[in-house]
Formats: structure tokens, C-alpha cells, sequence
């Protein structure tokens, strides 16, 4: 029995959603939270299953979820292996680091984005580490 | 005799789906700030050889061919690149919000917080830009290239 939520569940989401609100640092990482309002896709390379869609709402996630937006509205995708996302919430990597080395890819959406709130990836993806996790998915 | 600018400017990966993360990086920032900045066009053209950054801490690089009427980034470091920027991506991503006017000739990002950090760490060799000295003027026109401040 064990109590570890699976990765990218909607039970782990919900907790990944607590935790990413609850963590200042990543607020504090938006160029600018009160504009960060969007809809973005998280996915596991080759895991169709494993596909998230987050929320933003100034800088707040008031969504996360398994798949459900349309396509057309997804501002920013971000894709990655399994070990990637593992590496980058146990703090192994920071998520620029795999951006710049092609382990997260930057499927769609501004560059720009990504660069100006590189701080706020960084600790959303660390605050992962938070969630009791089970990677065996 | 007349010269006709293109009117259009394409990026290309030479390495294709097997382009590096700095590559695939550098050649979508490329090509939306070309998109978002079409008076940058102008200064693509000026570019007469290659530049290339270099990921100290993901040790993979990549180097910039602009042409008259397109671009093409390539892995590594190819064809002796004029100027080189080596940088970690803490350092790459500072200069890429650096502020540059006049086509990079008026540097105004390097009078900011995070520009008054990249000139110290390029000081202290920390950050450094091959070609910098020899090459001062494609050194400001490619950090200007590669900003994303507007």
C-alpha cells in the first residue's frame, strides 16, 4: 500500500495545484503575475495518457487537470520525457536547464514567455518535489 | 544597378529533428523576434558571419548563419564563428532581456540591474564573448538579435 499520488493523476494534480499556489517563489518569478492569465499543456513524450492542461489566472493556477482544452487555445506546450519532469521536480535540473539541453521542449508558445518567467518554471517545476509522487507510471 | 530586399526571412534547423536544445532555443527566439520585430530584419542582413553560443553547463552549442534572406542555425560550433558567447543558461537568459537600441549600437540594457551583472561577469570572465574586442560591433548586433526586451 502506498500513499505516493501517480504522476500527472488528477489526484496528483489537484496536489501539484496546492502546492504551486502555495509556493511565493513562484509568483515572485512572474515578469509579471497580474498578466500571467493563460492555458498551457504539460506532456509526457509518448504517453498520450499522460498529458495535463494548467490554468493561470494571474499568476494562480485555478485549473489543472488531465487533457481538455482545445488545441487552439493552449497559449504555451511543453513536452517531455518522464525522466525529465522526474528530474527537474527532485531539483536535479532547474527546467531552463533542460529547456537549453532539449529534455523539455518547447512545443509551442512565445519564447519570449519562457525567458522572462524562466524564474517561475524553475520553482513551479521544483515545487513538484512537494507532491508525494509516484513515478511508476 | 537596384538592390531588392526579399520580403521574407526564413529560419531553418540544419540538423532538423536531431537540432540540440540551444539550436532549437536560439532558432525559435530567432524567429519570433524576427516575427515580433520586423525592423530586426534589417539587422539580420548586416550579420557577414556566423555567431554561435555555447551552454557551459549543458556543454552543447550552436551557431547562426544569417543570409540575406533567411537563417539557419546549426549544432555545435561550425564555420569559425566571429563571435562566440560562452554562458550558462542563468547567463544566457540574462542577456537575452538586455535592451538594445539603434540595431545594438546603443546598449541601454548593460546601464540596468541585470546588464551591470552580465558586464561583471564578462569582467570577471564568468561570461565570456569571444570576439568581443575584435568584433565589438556583430558582438552588440547579435545580443540584440537574441533580445527579447522591446
Amino acid at each position: 500500500m502506498t500513499d505516493k499520488l501517480k504522476f500527472f493523476s488528477s489526484e496528483w494534480c489537484d496536489a501539484a495545484r496546492d502546492v504551486a499556489n502555495s509556493n511565493e517563489a513562484v509568483y515572485r518569478g512572474f515578469k509579471d503575475p497580474a498578466t500571467f492569465t493563460n492555458k498551457m499543456e504539460l506532456a509526457v513524450i509518448g504517453r498520450e495518457d499522460l498529458t495535463v492542461h494548467i490554468e493561470w489566472n494571474k499568476g494562480e493556477i485555478i485549473s489543472w487537470t488531465p487533457r481538455k482544452f482545445d488545441e487552439v487555445d493552449l497559449w504555451i506546450v511543453l513536452n517531455g520525457e518522464l525522466a525529465a519532469w522526474q528530474r527537474a521536480a527532485d531539483g536535479v535540473e532547474e527546467g531552463g536547464k533542460l529547456l537549453m539541453s532539449g529534455e523539455l521542449k518547447f512545443a509551442k508558445g512565445p519564447m519570449t514567455a519562457a525567458i522572462q518567467n524562466a524564474a517561475a518554471l524553475n520553482n513551479f517545476l521544483l515545487s513538484w518535489g512537494r507532491v508525494p509522487t509516484e513515478w511508476a507510471v | 544597378m537596384t538592390t531588392v530586399q526579399p520580403t521574407t526571412y526564413t529560419l531553418s534547423r540544419y540538423d532538423g529533428d536531431d537540432a540540440n536544445g540551444v539550436a532549437t532555443i536560439l532558432s525559435t527566439l530567432v524567429e519570433q523576434n524576427l516575427q515580433n520585430h520586423p525592423k530586426r530584419l534589417d539587422l539580420a542582413r548586416k550579420f557577414n558571419r556566423p555567431v554561435a553560443v555555447f551552454s557551459t553547463d549543458t556543454n552543447a552549442a550552436a551557431t547562426i548563419f544569417f543570409r540575406r534572406d533567411h537563417a539557419t542555425v546549426c549544432n555545435d560550433i561550425v564555420n569559425d564563428p566571429v563571435v562566440v558567447v560562452w554562458a550558462t543558461v542563468g547567463q544566457i537568459l540574462d542577456v537575452s532581456q538586455l535592451e538594445m537600441k539603434a540595431g545594438g549600437l546603443l546598449p541601454v540594457g548593460f546601464f540596468t540591474r541585470r546588464g551591470i551583472g552580465v558586464v561583471r561577469d564578462i569582467v570577471t570572465h564568468k561570461l565570456i564573448v569571444k570576439g568581443l574586442l575584435t568584433h565589438p560591433v556583430t558582438a552588440l548586433r547579435m545580443i540584440a538579435m537574441l533580445s527579447v526586451a522591446s
